[in-house]
């Protein structure tokens, strides 16, 4: 009975500690993925960030890779933030405690593109 | 004779010009480009297949002035080095291009490249739908899908490129010329692409007399021998496409071509000008 889950536990550890320290979708993008038609454009669009907290708290909103602060809440346990994606590479976003620094979630804004052959147009026949 | 020694000679002027002018280069080297992308570097292909509702009224005597149907369209676009081939299956863009870019420079590209210009006909009509013989083409000769190969000048800004071609039959169907200048733009809105184009192109005689004369094993009461000069023809095109998601991309297109009193002047001709419309959807593999 308790072999399959020491099996699983071996397999897929990371899975067991993570939700040990982190609220599972304690911050939530939708949509998770901007689609571009060609790579190397810039790709837009309107992403919702929600985050949800079990205790009320200061807590703040930021790019996980400039550290641009986009948003904070003081003494809130959940918010939502709606944030105008326009970039040509994936973005993540983290929820962090503003009184101890400690990022809680993360989450990721994924890029995605449809042609990869950027020089494929070509016109249309005359008749 | 005489064509034969053209297409020698051009076939020598192209290979000196091939062996001169090879550069490693790969900028953009289609009718349209977006220019302000970093070119693809070494191998790239596209390849897809979707499905599409097209609505159009044919310039061809007989045929409904409003042929419409759902058409399967597959195209491959394929990059490498200087060479690239662009297959594209459906009736807007049908046909083959295949091409070697001999200069890209100062925003100057020169290329050789090899495509069909005219698609081919006969007492059925273009084809499109599978219908049966008509009425008034009862009778024609069938026109073949011609190939032709030439030179190809752009002059490419950021989202914009201007060309000019010279292009000569091969294939032995029509044994003509035709001259095309054409100047394009994209315009990337969000996550919309939508591309623009003007275009102006002149045909020989050999090309237009193959095409739309009439000779005396064709002519009837109805259908007089018809010989004729030169043509030329004028079009516009709008098109657009959506990504819906990184496989699936909704597609959109219009194409209006006017032809010169020659081509009009045909009694298989029925109207001077040609409207078309598609909407569809395409996978992108």
């Amino acid at each position: 009975m308790y072999s399959r889950w020491v099996c699983a536990f071996l397999l897929f550890p990371t899975a067991f500690l993570s939700k040990a320290d982190e609220m599972p979708n304690a911050l939530i993008a939708l949509p998770d993925t901007c689609v571009a038609l060609r790579e190397g454009r810039n790709c837009y669009a309107d992403i919702t960030l929600t985050w949800h907290q079990p205790t009320f708290g200061n807590y703040c909103l930021r790019d996980a890779t400039s550290k641009y602060i986009m948003q904070c809440w003081l003494k809130q346990k959940e918010g939502t933030f709606n944030y105008a994606f326009d970039s040509q590479q994936s973005i993540s976003f983290e929820l962090f405690d503003s009184n101890t620094s400690k990022v809680i979630s993360l989450t990721e804004v994924k890029l995605q593109w449809v042609y990869q052959n950027r020089q494929k147009k070509r016109r249309w026949r005359l008749f | 004779m005489k064509n034969a020694l053209l297409n020698y000679t051009f076939f020598i002027i192209t290979l000196l010009c091939m062996s001169i002018f090879s550069t490693s280069s790969m900028a953009s080297n289609r009718y349209y480009a977006d220019n302000t992308l970093e070119p693809t570097q070494g191998f790239a292909w596209d390849w897809s297949a979707g499905v599409g509702y097209h609505i159009g009224d044919s310039y061809l005597i007989g045929v409904d002035s409003y042929d419409h149907g759902m058409l399967v369209d597959l195209t491959l676009a394929l990059s490498y080095e200087n060479f690239y081939l662009d297959f594209d299956h459906n009736q807007l863009s049908g046909g083959l291009v295949v091409g070697y870019s001999l200069i890209d420079k100062f925003d100057w590209g020169l290329d050789i490249l090899g495509t069909n210009v005219q698609s081919g006909f006969n007492d059925k009509g273009l084809g499109l739908y599978n219908d049966g013989i008509i009425d008034e083409l009862r009778g024609i000769k069938t026109r073949n899908y011609d190939f032709d190969t030439g030179l190809r000048l752009t002059r490419r800004f950021e989202n914009s490129q201007i060309s000019f071609e010279y292009l000569h039959d091969i294939s032995g169907t029509h044994n003509g010329w035709i001259v095309n200048t054409f100047f394009s733009h994209i315009l990337p809105w969000r996550n919309w692409e939508f591309r623009t184009g003007v275009g102006l192109s002149a045909y020989s005689s050999d090309f237009t007399n193959y095409y739309f004369g009439i000779d005396s094993s064709e002519a009837t009461s109805d259908r007089p021998i018809y010989r004729t000069n030169a043509s030329s023809s004028m079009m516009f095109e709008f098109h657009a496409e959506y990504p819906i998601n990184q496989d699936w991309v909704f597609l959109a297109g219009w194409l209006t071509t006017w032809f010169s009193n020659e081509i009009d002047e045909s009694p298989i001709i029925t109207r001077r000008y040609q409207h078309q419309a598609k909407v569809g959807l395409r996978y992108v593999f």
